[in-house]
C-alpha cells in the first residue's frame, strides 16, 4: 500500500528531526560551507546530494565541473519550483543521509560511505516494500538524471547530436 | 489583443462575454469559434506565449518552459509520470500530432450508458471534418516512416498484426524530431499556431502567464473569473479580474478538475475529479544492431491495433501499441536503474527502438487539491488495466524481436528484465507491474467533468454546461465519460466546435 503525500513529509520530517536530535543540524554542520553558487541548498544538503550524484552517474562523463554542474542546476531548479516540493526534497536528502540503519546497512551516514556502500543504501530504497523509499529513490534519480543528461558532454557520450540548431 | 503576464505589473480587468481557462485543443478552439461569432473573448492561459524562435528544442529547458511544474507532474506517488502542456497552445505545442476520431463504438456506449446526446458520429462528423480540414489532417505513408517507425512496421507486418499509417497535423515538416519540446520550424498546425492567431484576428483577448484561480458565481451562474498574472519564474506579481457571461473551463482533465475543486462549486453528482482517466503507457525497448537514431524524422506514425478492439465483447483487447522515443532526459528517467549499469544502456541510445503501450483504462482516478494549494493526482491502474498493460508490453516486445531485435528490455526497477526469443516473454504479466517497479507515464488525462444528461452521473450536460451552476460550460478531455482509447487532441478539437454554438447561445 503506498503512503501519501504528507505520510512521506511525515517519515522524512521525522527523519529529519532526529538527525536535528543528534546534533546534525538542520540545513548546514558548522563550519562547513556550501559550495559557491548554490543559493537554496545548505552545506550538508549540497554534501549528501553530491554523495548521491556521484552514484546515480557513476559511468558516465562526469567530472568535477560537470559535477558542480549537477548541484548548480538541481538548486535553481528547485528555487523555481513551489516550496512544498523544496521541503520534500530537502527532507529527502535528508532520509538518504541518515536511513542506512533501517536497511540493516551500519551506522553511517550516506555522504560518508564508499561508494559500493552508497550504492547498497540506492538500491535499498528502490526495492523497499515501502513506497516511501522507492518514491524518493525515483524522485532523487529523476531529479538528478535531469540534471546530468542536460550537459553537452552526456549528450556527446550516448551520440545524440540534438538539438537542431544552436 | 495579446497581454503577457510576465511583462506586466499592473493588475487587469476585463469584461468580455467569455472567459476560456486554457488555451490548448479545446480553449483555443472555443476562443476562435466564439470571437467568430462576434463575441468579447478573453483566452487566459497561465503559461507563456511563446514564438517558434523560442522553442530551442533543447530538451531540459523545454521540459520546464512547455510542461506542468516544470515537467516534474507525476501522480501523488511518482508512479506515473503525467507530461502536460503549459503555455499558449497547451499540449498541441508538444505533442506529436496524432489525429484520430472518437471510436464509433465508444460513442454509442456513451449515448447508451452516461446517457450522452447529440454526439453520435453522424452528429460529430461536421466538427471532426472541418477541424481536419482546418488543420491540414491527413495520413502518413511510407515515406514519412523514421528509421524507428519502419522497424515497427516491419515486426508488425511480420507477426500479421493488423497495422497502419496515422494520421497528422503538420505540414512543411522537415523531419527533424524534436515535436515534443516544440517545433522550431513552424509546421504544427496547432491551437497556437492556427486557432489563437485566428481569434486574436476577431478580437479576442489573449492573456498568457495568468493563472486562473477562481470561478467566481452569483446566485448559481458563473460571473466571470480570478487570478494572478506570473512572472517568468512562475511567482504572482499581480490580479486580475474577468467579469464573463459564461466561463468556458479547458485547463485540461486535471486543471480544469482542480480549478473546480478550488472555486468550491457544487457538485451534486459527486463525481468532479473522481473519474480520472489517464490512458497510462508503458515502454518496451528493442537494441539493433544496426543505428536506429530514433529521436530523428517523424515520431509516431505507424499504429498497431491488433489489441485495441472497441466492441462489446472486446474487453480483453484494449491497449494501443505506437512506436515511441525520447530524448535523453526522458530516455535517462525510464531506464532502470543507476550508475555504471544505467550509463552502459545509454550508450547504446543510437541502437534503441522502443515502443510504448497505452491502455484504453477503466481505473477511475481522482484530482484534488492540497491545503498548499498544489495539485495532486491519485491514480494507480486497476488490476484488468495492469493485465491490458502487460499485454501491451508483451506484444511490444514480440514486434521488436520480429522486427529484428536482438534484445528487447523491459524497464524494471532495479534491474532491467531482458527477453531474447519469444519464450520470455511470459515473464511480463500483471503481477509485475507494480508500483516504482515500472516506470509509467501518461500523456493523454481525461475525464474528470464528464457530460451527460442525467445530473447524478454526469458533471456536464450533453451541451457541456454545468448540471449546477448555469453558464459554466467545460470544452476539454475533462468531458469524456471514459478514455478515449486514442489520442485525445482531435476529439477535443471538435468537441469544442461541436459545443460552441450552444456556448454562443448562453452569452
Amino acid at each position: 500500500m503506498g503512503w501519501t503525500r504528507r505520510q512521506v513529509l511525515k517519515g522524512l520530517g521525522g527523519l529529519l528531526a532526529a538527525g536535528s536530535a543528534l546534533g546534525l543540524g538542520a540545513a548546514t554542520v558548522a563550519g562547513e560551507a556550501a559550495p559557491s553558487g548554490l543559493r537554496l541548498l545548505g552545506a550538508t544538503e549540497a554534501r549528501i546530494l553530491r554523495a548521491a550524484a556521484e552514484r546515480l552517474l557513476a559511468g558516465t562523463p562526469l567530472d568535477e565541473a560537470a559535477l558542480a554542474e549537477v548541484l548548480r542546476w538541481i538548486d535553481g531548479y528547485l528555487r523555481r519550483q513551489g516550496e512544498p516540493l523544496r521541503t520534500e526534497v530537502r527532507g529527502l536528502l535528508w532520509g538518504l543521509e541518515l536511513s542506512a540503519p533501517l536497511f540493516g546497512e551500519g551506522w553511517a551516514r550516506f555522504s560518508r560511505r564508499d561508494a559500493d556502500s552508497r550504492d547498497a543504501v540506492l538500491r535499498a530504497w528502490s526495492t523497499s516494500r515501502f513506497a516511501l523509499f522507492r518514491q524518493g529513490y525515483a524522485g532523487l534519480k529523476g531529479l538528478v538524471l535531469m540534471a546530468g543528461y542536460r550537459q553537452p558532454a552526456f549528450l556527446r557520450s550516448i551520440g545524440y547530436d540534438g538539438p537542431p540548431h544552436g | 489583443m495579446i497581454v503577457r503576464g510576465r511583462e506586466r505589473r499592473r493588475d487587469l480587468r476585463l469584461d468580455v462575454d467569455a472567459a476560456v481557462v486554457g488555451s490548448g485543443a479545446g480553449g483555443a478552439m472555443m476562443a476562435r469559434e466564439l470571437s467568430a461569432r462576434g463575441l468579447r473573448v478573453a483566452l487566459l492561459e497561465m503559461g507563456g506565449h511563446h514564438r517558434p524562435a523560442d522553442f530551442t528544442a533543447v530538451e531540459a529547458d523545454m521540459l520546464e518552459e512547455l510542461f506542468q511544474e516544470r515537467g516534474a507532474r507525476a501522480t501523488r506517488d511518482l508512479s506515473v509520470r503525467v507530461l502536460q502542456g503549459r503555455g499558449v497552445g497547451g499540449s498541441t505545442v508538444h505533442n506529436t500530432c496524432l489525429c484520430k476520431r472518437a471510436p464509433a463504438e465508444l460513442l454509442a456506449r456513451w449515448k447508451r450508458e452516461h446517457a450522452v446526446s447529440g454526439a453520435s458520429p453522424a452528429e460529430l462528423d461536421p466538427a471532426y471534418a472541418a477541424t481536419e480540414q482546418e488543420l491540414g489532417v491527413r495520413e502518413l505513408g511510407p515515406d514519412d516512416l523514421n528509421r524507428n517507425n519502419a522497424l515497427f512496421r516491419r515486426g508488425v507486418e511480420a507477426l500479421g498484426y493488423r497495422g497502419g499509417f496515422l494520421h497528422h497535423n503538420r505540414a512543411g515538416c522537415r523531419g527533424a524530431g524534436y515535436c515534443e519540446l516544440g517545433c522550431p520550424f513552424d509546421a504544427k498546425q496547432n491551437a497556437l499556431k492556427v486557432l489563437v492567431p485566428a481569434a486574436l484576428e476577431h478580437g479576442a483577448w489573449v492573456v498568457s502567464d495568468a493563472r486562473v484561480e477562481r470561478v467566481e458565481t452569483r446566485r448559481g451562474r458563473a460571473r466571470g473569473v480570478s487570478g494572478s498574472l506570473l512572472d517568468a519564474l512562475g511567482r504572482p506579481h499581480a490580479r486580475f479580474e474577468v467579469d464573463a457571461r459564461v466561463v468556458c473551463l479547458a485547463a485540461s482533465a486535471v486543471g480544469s478538475a482542480a480549478l473546480h475543486a478550488r472555486s468550491g462549486l457544487p457538485d451534486p453528482s459527486g463525481l468532479a475529479g473522481t473519474t480520472l482517466r489517464l490512458h497510462p503507457g508503458g515502454v518496451v525497448a528493442g537494441l539493433f544492431d544496426e543505428e536506429v537514431v530514433g529521436w530523428r524524422g517523424v515520431p509516431q506514425s505507424y499504429e498497431c491495433t491488433e489489441f485495441l478492439s472497441f466492441a462489446e465483447d472486446a474487453a480483453k483487447r484494449r491497449v494501443w501499441l505506437v512506436p515511441v522515443f525520447a530524448h535523453p532526459i526522458g530516455t535517462a528517467v525510464q531506464l532502470s536503474g543507476f550508475g555504471a549499469a544505467h550509463g552502459e544502456l545509454m550508450r547504446r541510445y543510437r541502437h534503441v527502438a522502443a515502443v510504448t503501450a497505452m491502455v484504453h483504462d477503466t481505473t477511475r482516478g481522482r484530482v484534488r487539491v492540497e491545503a498548499s494549494g498544489r495539485i495532486r493526482i491519485d491514480y494507480w491502474p486497476n488490476h484488468d488495466d495492469r493485465a491490458q498493460l502487460a499485454l501491451g508490453l508483451r506484444e511490444g516486445a514480440r514486434i521488436l524481436l520480429a522486427a529484428g531485435a536482438r534484445r528487447v528490455l523491459v524497464p524494471f526497477e532495479p534491474d532491467p528484465l531482458w527477453i531474447d526469443d519469444a519464450a520470455g516473454l511470459a515473464a511480463i504479466d500483471a503481477a509485475a507491474i507494480r508500483r516504482h517497479r515500472l516506470p509509467l507515464t501518461a500523456v493523454h488525462p481525461m475525464g474528470t467533468l464528464p457530460l451527460g444528461d442525467d445530473p447524478a452521473r454526469a458533471v456536464v450536460d450533453s451541451r457541456g454546461e454545468h448540471h449546477a451552476v448555469g453558464g459554466l460550460f467545460v470544452c476539454d478531455g475533462s468531458l469524456f465519460p471514459t478514455s478515449l482509447g486514442v489520442p485525445p487532441q482531435l476529439s477535443i478539437y471538435s468537441f469544442a466546435r461541436h459545443l460552441a454554438p450552444h456556448v454562443a447561445a448562453a452569452c
